[in-house]
């Protein structure tokens, strides 16, 4: 009931999306249920984990439980991850070789072997694990920082439905690579006629749903996904008109070192595109960028983060996604997805949010931590330039794993109770309108797999600040503490800052030569983007401006 | 786009704007080309022919995949060599088109290059070699028009025809029992005149533990079923509404969140959102209860849109058979194969836009379901239903099915055929070195190289049944010019009829294959520096580095 799809385009998206679901495992319990507990109040009762993962039976009859997710990646960027993996297992190559021997000649069979991928210390872990040969609490002493795709910290089985592979392009390809918008819109295309996962792989996966409240969308967009992603939801549209689709537009830190003028230009092309184009075809679209600068002060005061490290970067970004998605997800008094989304974009014109984190939330220190100002914990994802007078029309802030009676610690000396004391703290986060206000507290903490970056310290295993030697009995050897879950906060708001972010992007779109950029106007007419269409995109870029600059 | 940024001639300059370009020039260049097309032409050589061999291809994280196609082996491999990507890129065009003959056309490139590459070791211009080219392409393609026989289009020169294409792509019992298959689903969806639209034919895929099965159902087969306990999963003799209207209550943007001032005035709201819903619904009950009356007649519809569960209750209850979020693609085939008229709305619903099956019922394997329309009147379109007990069986059936549905409607298109083999190149490599005297000047070479590359597809069909290709080749012409038009056979290394013996080429398939192949090869030939510019990713190199 009350169904959501994630579809996820491109290799970030993916890290973004691992961290994700990753995470989902931690939400379920198998833990001994307490009698006297009643049982919609345990905390794994209070998530709808049906939201996200579809329930299937395997050829030999065994239940499965996967997630409702859709998984684009280039040819080589799914690393370890196989289509087909324990739970839905094909023969393995002997026994393919076998089938195929009782009807070819054995001899007139070659095989070519692609080098094996190399797996990662912590995925060689969790198949021992399987077998019986490691242990489960050993997870956390498994080396974990040397991260070449996602698949190497990936502790989900996916089913075979969930993974598809562009076609034509291949990981790091100098000979073609996949970095301009046009490919992308053209790759869906070319993709959905080899193996028409759209309308085989997310129309069952769609078909299933009795209710479904909408679709998450992660999508690269500073090489060719965000014309994967634009040509894959105009098709989206045409089939689910009024359903609404959440799409986080995430752009990765960092150029390689030598980068040309040209390259940076192209990644700024690409991302304005896909932000117009996206925004359009999005009931929310929100531009996602791990921040560049740490804050010691502020946000980044209990993490050892590494803001070029794309593992390091996607799990912040995904504790942002799970946190902004859980009022979706409660079993009761949820908001769900076409109500939460309604709720930020009141004005019907404003489809560009933009999402805050802190994570975790700082909680246990002697002061709680301003949740303004310099030293405020919350990180913003979407917007790289914030002024203080910027208006917020409307927000979601959600904060979980913390219960108001915790708070008891904090009214020492006040005449006030520990549940006015939380709503002051939430309340001052500022907003201009009380009609786009919306804050959600619920128990559920962010739970933390042990695929998680060790990048956490002086914290407790709840995740709480440590206070004095507490903190140093919960530390690694390298200084990080162990924590096992913590409380986060996170915001998703429509703000007046993304108008800079368009101001920027215009600006730089108006320096684009674009008779210099033939690979962006296709092969063959019909394909690319046409002046008009460029002059098309600045225009919406300005007008989205003046939207957000009144 | 490659040919855009890395094929550049402005000579040295190139290296003037970027000093980070490698450059390769003349000889340098051409050798390259040929050694990248040559080795295209080694990896899929053994492929050619019923008797080559099938490859694997296992992937970095384990997944396996079969293949004997051209096609498909070159989109799954990944080519680093950049010319030979680009003929990859070139000859997989060639499947677009014609849906087969990528493998020969790979062949053809490697073997044109390889001939010129001796004249051009002599010291002849690349140029005057393509000049070559040009005229015996002109010339096959003339041959070609005579050499092609205009048969009578019946079925058992389509079954020929679709034979041939599928024993080079899957083991002789398998494409034998796939050729009828393929056959009649192409004549159900053919009309004298009009176009065939191959998409009218659904190729459905079920996994079965043991059942190795391909055949034609005369109807459709879809991989979904009733969504609601209560449906019938059988219904005879019933009448199909083709629906493509939400039946789901859907919150539209402007009424959600935070506009209702009360919990009561979002109850409203809710319940005339529904009772939209259930307004719709009570149109269709209308008409099943209008057509089938006490009947016994069954009533059955296919939506594309989504039901929600109230909804089918409501239709449950009325014994309506209800399928939602039907394919795109289902909802023409639906209307081609029980008649009926799609409705975008369901306000005028009468009687005609009702089509008709005699029977639909469900079928359920493992976590899927599959829902078969059948028994219908003069169906349109059909579906080829593959039972197989694993994936890669699965998959390379259904590329060998797509191919060979692609070779009848090519015959039926062209209206003639070539006989297979290789007989055709044999005698075209007889007519070209006739030709060859007509020319005058050194373009002569271009020629001789052409109609001695032509001879590497007898030639490898032969190595490929295990013969010798040199005695083989001989004996062919040697019948040839005795007036005889003659094929590789291979199963005795000797000759055979293959007229007699019912092995057909598409002609398009063989006009494209000629075409392109000279293309090729010419634009190859004449580049006459290579330069490699820098790096061109986007994405830093090291972003997990400390």
């Amino acid at each position: 009931m009350h169904e959501i799809v994630t579809l996820q385009f491109g290799h970030y998206a993916n890290y973004v999306g691992t961290h994700f679901w990753n995470t989902q495992e931690g939400h379920f319990s198998y833990e001994q249920p307490n009698e006297d507990e009643l049982e919609e109040n345990r905390p794994s009762q209070l998530l709808n984990h049906d939201c996200l993962y579809r329930v299937g039976e395997t050829q030999k009859g065994d239940a499965t439980y996967t997630p409702r997710v859709l998984i684009y990646d280039l040819k080589g960027g799914f690393g370890s991850v196989k289509k087909y993996n324990k739970l839905y297992e094909a023969l393995d190559a002997q026994a393919a070789q076998d089938q195929v021997d009782l009807s070819w000649d054995p001899t007139r069979m070659q095989t070519f072997q692609e080098e094996e991928y190399q797996r990662s210390a912590y995925q060689t872990h969790l198949e021992a694990e399987e077998e019986g040969a490691a242990a489960e609490e050993d997870e956390d002493k498994v080396e974990l920082d040397k991260v070449n795709t996602w698949s190497d910290f990936n502790r989900v089985y996916y089913h075979p439905k969930s993974t598809t592979a562009l076609s034509g392009y291949v990981m790091g390809s100098d000979i073609r690579p996949f970095d301009v918008f046009s490919y992308g819109k053209a790759a869906f295309a070319e993709t959905e006629k080899e193996t028409e996962s759209y309308e085989e792989n997310l129309r069952s996966f769609a078909e299933e749903c009795d209710q479904l409240q909408g679709f998450q969308v992660l999508t690269d967009v500073l090489d060719g996904w965000g014309g994967f992603a634009a040509a894959y939801l105009e098709q989206l549209r045409e089939d689910f008109p009024k359903t609404s689709i959440l799409t986080y537009g995430l752009s990765e830190q960092g150029m390689a070192p030598g980068a040309s003028m040209r390259h940076r230009q192209k990644r700024m092309l690409n991302e304005s595109l896909a932000m117009s184009c996206l925004s359009e075809l999005s009931t929310l679209y929100v531009p996602v960028q791990a921040p560049s600068r740490l804050n010691a002060q502020g946000w980044s005061k209990n993490l050892k983060f590494n803001p070029s490290n794309r593992f390091h970067t996607s799990a912040l970004i995904a504790a942002g996604l799970d946190s902004a998605l859980l009022p979706c997800r409660l079993r009761r008094g949820a908001t769900l997805l076409p109500d939460l989304l309604g709720g930020l974009n009141w004005r019907n014109v404003t489809k560009i949010g933009s999402l805050s984190v802190a994570m975790p939330f700082p909680f246990g220190g002697k002061k709680l931590a301003p949740m303004v100002g310099p030293s405020s914990p919350l990180v913003d994802l979407s917007c790289p330039k914030v002024q203080p007078d910027d208006e917020i029309y409307s927000h979601v802030v959600v904060l979980r794993g913390l219960e108001a009676q915790q708070f008891a610690k904090y009214t020492v000396g006040t005449p006030r109770t520990p549940r006015e004391v939380l709503d002051e703290l939430l309340d001052s986060l500022p907003i201009s309108k009380s009609l786009g206000d919306v804050k959600i507290k619920t128990p559920v903490k962010y739970p933390i797999p042990t695929s998680f970056p060790r990048f956490f310290q002086g914290l407790t295993p709840e995740g709480y600040q440590a206070e004095g030697s507490d903190g140093q009995k919960n530390e690694r050897p390298d200084g990080t503490s162990i924590v096992y879950s913590a409380p986060v906060l996170s915001r998703l708001a429509i703000t007046m800052s993304t108008r800079w972010q368009l101001q920027n992007m215009s600006e730089s779109l108006r320096r684009v030569d674009w008779r210099l950029m033939p690979e962006y106007q296709g092969d063959s007419p019909g394909q690319g983007l046409t002046d008009e269409d460029f002059v098309e995109v600045k225009e919406l870029l300005l007008n989205l401006y003046d939207i957000y600059d009144e | 786009m490659l040919s855009r940024t890395r094929l550049l001639s402005a000579g040295s300059a190139v290296s003037l704007i970027n000093p980070n370009a490698e450059v390769a020039r003349r000889g340098q260049a051409l050798q390259m080309n040929i050694n990248g097309a040559v080795g295209l032409m080694e990896v899929v050589r053994s492929n050619l022919g019923p008797k080559g061999t099938i490859k694997m291809l296992v992937s970095g994280a384990g997944d396996i995949k079969l293949t004997k196609d051209g096609k498909v082996l070159l989109s799954e491999m990944q080519i680093q060599n950049p010319t030979a990507a680009m003929i990859a890129r070139a000859a997989t065009a060639q499947d677009e088109i014609t849906g087969d003959g990528t493998t020969s056309i790979v062949m053809l490139v490697g073997e044109f290059m390889k001939q010129a590459e001796r004249h051009i070791a002599e010291g002849l211009h690349p140029r005057i070699i393509t000049e070559g080219f040009e005229l015996a392409k002109k010339e096959s393609l003339k041959f070609l028009e005579e050499f092609a026989v205009k048969k009578e289009l019946d079925r058992e020169l389509l079954m020929s025809v679709a034979r041939t294409s599928l024993r080079t792509k899957v083991h002789r019992a398998l494409a034998d029992t796939l050729t009828e298959a393929v056959v009649d689903a192409v004549l159900t969806i053919y009309r004298e005149n009009e176009p065939i639209d191959l998409h009218m034919v659904e190729i459905m895929a079920m996994q079965h533990k043991s059942e190795t099965d391909t055949r034609l159902i005369r109807g459709l087969v879809m991989d979904h079923g009733a969504r609601h306990p209560d449906m019938p999963k059988r219904v005879k003799d019933a009448y199909v509404l083709i629906l493509n209207v939400s039946l789901e209550y859907e919150k539209s943007e402007v009424n959600s969140g935070f506009f209702y001032s009360s919990a009561e005035q979002r109850e409203k709201l809710v319940e005339s959102e529904r009772r939209f819903v259930d307004e719709k619904l009570k149109k269709v009950v209308e008409l099943k209860k209008q057509v089938c009356g006490d009947s016994g007649k069954g009533f059955v519809i296919i939506n594309q849109k989504g039901i929600d569960p109230l909804s089918l209750d409501v239709l449950a209850k009325n014994g309506i058979f209800a399928l939602r979020r039907a394919k795109r693609r289902n909802m023409e085939r639906m209307q081609l194969i029980c008649g009926g008229i799609a409705q975008n709305s369901v306000d005028d619903l009468t009687p005609d836009v009702l089509g008709y099956a005699g029977l639909v019922y469900e079928h359920t394997l493992g976590e899927e379901k599959f829902t078969f329309v059948e028994d219908v009147k003069d169906p349109m379109s059909a579906t080829i239903l593959i039972k197989g007990p694993n994936p890669h069986i699965i998959s390379q059936t259904k590329d060998a099915i797509r191919d060979g549905l692609r070779a009848v409607k090519n015959v039926l298109e062209d209206g003639m055929v070539v006989p297979g083999a290789g007989a055709f190149q044999i005698a075209l490599h007889s007519h070209l070195l006739k030709f060859k005297d007509s020319v005058k000047g050194r373009v002569k070479a271009g020629v001789t190289s052409f109609a001695e590359g032509v001879l590497i597809i007898p030639k490898t069909l032969a190595s490929n049944g295990g013969f010798d290709p040199m005695d083989v080749i001989v004996t062919m012409q040697e019948e040839y010019a005795d007036g005889h038009v003659v094929g590789v056979d291979l199963q005795s290394g000797e000759t055979l009829d293959p007229s007699g013996e019912g092995i057909w080429d598409n002609y398009r398939v063989i006009r494209n294959m000629l075409q392109n192949a000279s293309v090729i090869a010419t634009n190859f030939l004449l580049v006459d520096e290579m330069m490699r510019a820098g790096r061109s990713s986007l994405k830093s190199d090291n972003n997990n580095m400390e």
